[in-house]
């Protein structure tokens, strides 16, 4: 048995070498969340329009990032996509850029595009988690 | 008597019920690493996990730009019972707990 801290699920052993038996293992890796926005965190844009966000984390390697948008009312969609058609697809939708240039994380910044192909301006709520885990 | 290990964040009460105020709390299982590596495009990496695990996987735009998770270059990369697939250059993390 090797040490650390270990804290093994309802009838499992703490002495055991499967990881599912565990709650909390220090042998293993855990994903660590760097930081996320306050609750309610929204931006507006424009009709026919595009706004990108930019949250400065400056940790000196590009984390690994993980993006929740809401694309409708109380509808959120994670990561990049294109939204469902009882959301508005194709006529009139927002969406989150899909390309390298728009939506991204490097060394300082964790930035995405957010596109409003509707006719009136839009105010998109999002949410993400930056880890303090590699994204390279 | 019933054990218990916890980790509340700062300003937070270790007898709160909230889930969120805690960085580790003994009844909620944290999501574990099995491994974390690089592949290029059509590489595989046999997982040998035998169930379809949770994958968080980043394309790698370039030296120092990542795509965030659920981001794709042209065509996403995949998981199975036995491998992850890279679809382009990418960055992932496997993990014990199975999705499928």
């Amino acid at each position: 048995m090797t040490y650390g801290i270990k804290v093994a699920k309802t009838g499992k052993s703490v002495t055991s070498t499967n990881p599912d038996d565990f709650i909390f293992n220090s042998e293993y890796e855990t994903i660590k969340i760097y930081d996320e926005p306050a609750v309610g965190s929204s931006v507006s844009v424009g009709a026919g329009s595009s706004t990108t966000v930019t949250i400065t984390h400056n940790l000196g390697f590009a984390p690994m990032c993980w993006l929740f948008t809401e694309l409708a009312t109380g509808h959120y969609y994670c990561g990049v996509c294109l939204p469902s058609k009882a959301d508005g697809f194709p006529s009139g939708y927002a969406y989150v850029g899909p390309n390298s240039a728009e939506t991204y994380s490097d060394t300082t910044y964790f930035k995405f595009k957010i596109y409003n192909t509707t006719g009136a301006t839009k105010t998109v709520k999002y949410f993400y988690f930056i880890f303090g885990d590699d994204g390279l | 008597m019933t054990n218990v290990f916890r980790i509340a964040k700062p300003g937070k009460s270790v007898y709160s019920t909230d889930p969120n105020d805690f960085v580790m709390r003994e009844d909620l299982e944290t999501l574990k690493v099995k491994h974390s590596g690089t592949l290029t495009d059509g590489q595989t990496y046999a997982h040998g996990l035998g169930y379809v695990p949770i994958v968080l996987s980043m394309v790698k735009f370039s030296s120092t730009k990542a795509g965030i998770v659920g981001q794709i270059q042209t065509t996403g990369s995949s998981v199975d019972s036995t491998y992850v697939r890279a679809e382009s250059d990418i960055r992932y993390y496997i993990l014990y707990h199975q999705a499928i």
